[in-house]
């Protein structure tokens, strides 16, 4: 697979992800270069280049999990419905065809059970925090009340 | 006087008389209604101990201080620019190009827009002062043509060209934008046009122009002699700016100094604001507050006001 | 059958539908909104319209002549206000501010861009209230008042957390906050609040703090840190409550004595005071810096604050020491002097210690307790151990309220260089008076509301992901209480291994206290051998 096709269809997997943006949106995402300035599209600028080029060679699942994670994370707390916030996987199928890519349908699929994966375990990460932060909020009664010993260190 | 005069004299007028009653209803207005609370916009460092080095700019505590803020402000739309100076050292982005040119092309707009108009002051006042024919040197400094160019009349066509095509390409700037926003630019635009045609192309006949426009000035309003086309449309596209100006939001030429986020000082630990209309609320006294909590006060053994 | 091609779905049903902004219409996804203020909180504040209702209603019994209630608030304000009438007429809509707030660039929703947000007020202000509104309507980008702009504004004005950011790109100082706070108290004319606000405003409005901790339980949570920490540093502290004839009154957020990491700011302030022999007290009934009443009105602010010069008043206090908190800061700033002052019972502030005379804020009489403890420091009047902070590899965030209403920067800063070994900054345009906000200020830092907090914060703690990758920076120190609150769900969502901690729990933990046993674990308890310095 040439480093062309590599670009091309990660140039392509970014615009149709972007798309899932509203069109102002996604202007600044792709646009603004400070990622300080602009983390979302500085996450996707980062992570999907990272994606498929492991899609297209080693299939490293510590590298995937770490790239994916950085899109997956942000889409499970923005306006988009479990299915369209992993949808954006799918979308490297047919990318891929149409790059004359073929045989990859399976990796896409793995990459998108992981995605679906990743997600999940954004959204029990949240309310496992909310549920410490309110307990962090009353707890110096909590102490006092003597319902718990020293808790763990720190803030968390 | 012929119809066609009549318009020319007349349109005018009333479009200045309502430029004037308008404006300035706007800026006593704004003038008028009070500001209660004192709060500036900090962007600098406070001034508090001797030894820290306090923003004299950023965070003004004095009056000379707030001159200088609203200065740089005005003059050189400083806020503006502080959306690249963040990113000059993130290396040539587009972003960074992109926000340097809202700024470089509000900065041009505003500024050939002021020339234009001192140089325009050759019309209406005999004999021309001094330094109009300096500001004319200085802008026709590239004596490129005949009719000498000046470089004020190409950049403002290219500022409000840019300000423009960035309202119609950028998604977002679209999306914010209002009819009115159109309007303001194509009145400027067309203002700029007419003006440009009419000097280097059509070549006006500047004497008649300036009998014209010293009439205007001097309430003796003549007829315009062989005048041509483009100087009515220049001439009524300028009315119908001015008229429009104190509907729209190009008030903010006056409005800006009257900011409260950037007119005054950060100076409000030192020097008590007066709100005009500050007014009794109902508060929790501590007498009432006593009263309610009067026993567990006492258990926990906190000193009493009444026993 | 065939399913359909991924990018069919996408262009179905992903890609969100493009639309006018002047449509009102807002959906009340669970985890984005706040809940609405209890009946009882509203009727205890004397506030109209108390009533049982939830955003997502589709009734939100509002009074039957709502619509002149709102039109006339707003004459009322455009009248009151300069910036609000000002800020109404002369945008232009530049864009500068589009990408300068933190829920725009975290939601990807454009009304969260500020210019937009401002505009749903200023279409209804242009539709009513100028000539060019009421003759061209929709073409002059007015708009009616109508249930849906309501319910849309409660969206909106409930996801702006007033940090002014925006305002500091404006180039006419459009102050996005000011408009927030005139909307939310045009919605608060028909009864449209959030609980989050109003049950701390109650609270605080009766007992004299947020929580609603009662006289004895304040004294009891002061006692409970008293004690904690001889504990931990071998000496007994001094904590007076209610106190008369004290030289000053100490001011302090009640989540200092309530919530952690807030509580070991708390222990760093009494150590500090009993190591330089204060005369102060706190008061039981001033027991709260904080004024949610910003987040609702005006009036609610003067109300609230009421107490802070009443109480220094009859504990006949020389001056007041204000502690770490943000909006506490923006009140005690810019509006306590003018709404409840002039404070001319008071003196101007001279530190018994150092003799240093406060002069900045010899008018509204009270000091931040950083502008205290710097002027401490820079007169070596502090002994400090800053290897006891080893552990701990520091950067600074800057609460919006302390930078940008009152430019408090280099204290902090100059304290937390002096108290521990390892500080970085974030990079520059998050920081000072471009730091961004922790997304839960105003009032938003409800638990219900937490998916739009991530998303608020998602550019504060982008930048901390920077320096911990870069620096190994593993504790984020700031002075607000809310930020003390919010930012540790923040930080473990988007970037796991920052712990948060105020500045003053920093000074705690590098004081050295006459008198005392040999510190074995800092004020988190922590054991102080076991640790290793993580610094890169």
């Amino acid at each position: 697979m040439g480093d062309g096709v590599q670009q091309a269809v990660t140039k392509e997997w970014l615009d149709l992800t972007l798309a899932s943006w509203p069109a102002q949106t996604a202007r600044m995402l792709r646009e603004v270069g400070d990622p300080f300035r602009n983390p979302v599209g500085a996450a996707l600028k980062e992570a999907l280049p990272e994606i498929v080029s492991e899609a297209l060679a080693g299939m490293d699942e510590t590298r995937i999990r770490a790239a994916l994670d950085r899109v997956v994370r942000i889409r499970a707390v923005q306006d988009f419905t479990p299915s369209q916030a992993v949808s954006f996987v799918f979308l490297l199928k047919d990318i891929f065809r149409r790059h004359g890519a073929a045989g990859l349908e399976e990796r896409v699929d793995r990459l998108a059970l992981l995605a679906f994966d990743l997600y999940m375990e954004c959204r029990e990460q949240l309310s496992e925090i909310r549920v410490r932060e309110a307990r962090r909020r009353m707890w110096v009664m909590e102490r006092m009340a003597g319902k718990e010993a020293k808790p763990e260190y720190g803030t968390h | 006087m012929e119809l066609t005069s009549l318009i020319a004299v007349a349109i005018p007028y009333a479009a200045i008389a309502i430029f004037l009653i308008g404006f300035s209803y706007r800026i006593v207005r704004w003038s008028l209604s009070p500001v209660p609370f004192r709060i500036p916009t900090v962007c600098g460092q406070q001034k508090s101990l001797p030894w820290i080095k306090a923003g004299y700019l950023e965070s003004p505590w004095t009056r000379m201080g707030v001159v200088a803020r609203m200065a740089l402000e005005i003059l050189l739309f400083r806020s503006l620019f502080r959306n690249t100076r963040a990113e000059l050292r993130q290396g040539p982005k587009l972003s960074y190009l992109e926000s340097k040119f809202l700024w470089l092309g509000a900065l041009a707009f505003h500024w050939s827009f002021l020339v234009i108009l001192l140089r325009h002051l050759r019309f209406f006042l005999e004999p021309v002062p001094a330094f109009v024919g300096a500001i004319e040197a200085a802008d026709g400094f590239f004596q490129v043509s005949l009719p000498v160019l000046y470089l004020t009349d190409v950049v403002i066509l290219v500022a409000l060209g840019y300000l423009l095509a960035r309202r119609i390409w950028n998604a977002q700037a679209r999306y914010i934008s209002l009819p009115s926003d159109y309007l303001a630019l194509a009145l400027l635009i067309g203002l700029a046009g007419t003006g440009v045609i009419m000097r280097y192309f059509t070549r006006v006949d500047v004497i008649a122009a300036k009998q014209f426009a010293l009439g205007l000035a001097t309430f003796s309003p003549v007829a315009p002699e062989n005048l041509g086309v483009m100087f009515y449309a220049h001439l009524f596209t300028l009315s119908a700016l001015i008229a429009y100006l104190p509907f729209s939001k190009l008030v903010h030429m006056g409005g800006v100094f009257l900011s409260p986020t950037r007119n005054l000082a950060n100076d409000n630990r030192a020097r008590r604001h007066v709100n005009p209309w500050n007014y009794p609320v109902k508060v929790h006294t501590y007498q009432e507050w006593e009263d309610e909590f009067r026993e567990k006060i006492a258990a926990a053994g906190l000193p009493l006001e009444r026993q | 059958m065939s399913n359909p091609k991924p990018e069919q779905l996408v262009q179905i049903d992903y890609r969100p539908p493009s639309r006018d902004w002047m449509n009102p219409a807002v959906e009340f996804r669970r985890g984005t909104f706040c809940y609405s203020a209890a009946a009882k909180n509203l009727e205890y504040l004397n506030l109209p319209n108390p009533r049982e209702w939830q955003p997502f209603d589709k009734d939100w019994k509002l009074p039957p002549d709502w619509k002149r209630i709102v039109l006339e608030g707003m004459r009322d304000r455009l009248r009151k206000f300069r910036s609000f009438r000002l800020f109404m007429d002369i945008c232009v809509r530049c864009g500068a501010c589009a990408d300068k707030c933190h829920f725009y660039i975290g939601s990807g929703d454009p009304k969260n861009m500020p210019v937009l947000r401002a505009e749903l007020l200023r279409s209804v202000y242009r539709r009513y209230f100028t000539l060019a509104g009421r003759l061209f309507g929709k073409l002059a980008g007015a708009r009616d008042l109508t249930e849906d702009v309501v319910k849309e504004w409660f969206y909106y004005f409930y996801q702006c957390t007033e940090c002014r950011r925006c305002s500091v790109f404006c180039p006419y100082g459009i102050d996005t906050a000011e408009i927030t706070m005139i909307g939310r108290e045009l919605l608060n004319l028909i009864g449209c609040n959030i609980n989050w606000v109003l049950e701390p405003a109650a609270n605080c409005f009766r007992t004299g703090n947020h929580l609603g901790v009662q006289p004895h339980g304040f004294k009891d949570s002061i006692d409970f840190a008293v004690d904690e920490l001889e504990e931990i540093t071998g000496v007994r502290v001094e904590a007076p409550i209610n106190r008369k004839g004290a030289e000053i009154l100490f001011i302090v957020p009640s989540a200092d004595y309530f919530g952690t990491p807030h509580y070991y700011s708390l222990l760093g302030y009494l150590m500090l005071f009993h190591e330089i022999g204060l005369d102060y007290t706190f008061s039981a009934f001033a027991s709260e810096g904080g004024n949610f009443g910003l987040f609702n009105s005006h009036e609610m602010i003067k109300r609230l604050n009421a107490k802070i010069y009443a109480e220094a008043k009859r504990l006949g206090v020389k001056w007041i020491v204000g502690a770490e908190c943000g909006h506490m800061w923006r009140v005690l700033h810019q509006y306590m002097d003018t709404m409840n002052g002039p404070a001319d019972f008071l003196e101007v502030p001279v530190s018994p210690v150092t003799g240093t005379r406060f002069d900045h804020a010899r008018s509204t009489k009270m000091v931040h307790l950083c502008e205290f403890t710097a002027d401490l420091i820079k007169h070596g009047k502090l002994k400090l151990d800053p290897s006891r902070n080893n552990h701990w590899n520091v950067t600074f965030h800057d609460s919006c309220n302390p930078s940008r209403a009152m430019g408090l920067l280099e204290e902090p800063r100059y304290i937390l260089r002096n108290v521990c070994n390892h500080f970085h900054e974030m990079p520059e345009n998050t920081i000072r008076e471009q730091t961004f906000c922790c997304g839960s200020g105003s009032g938003l830092g409800t638990d219900e509301n937490f998916e739009m907090r991530m998303r608020g914060g998602l550019p504060r703690a982008n930048a901390v992901r920077y320096v911990r990758d870069k620096y190994g920076v593993n504790l984020l120190a700031c002075i607000c209480a809310i930020d003390k609150a919010t930012l540790p769900p923040l930080l473990e969502y988007w970037t796991p291994g920052v712990e948060v901690a105020g500045v003053h729990e920093l000074v705690g933990n590098a004081l050295v206290m006459r008198g005392e046993a040999e510190r074995k674990t800092d004020l988190r308890g922590q054991p102080l051998e076991l640790q290793e310095a993580v610094h890169a």
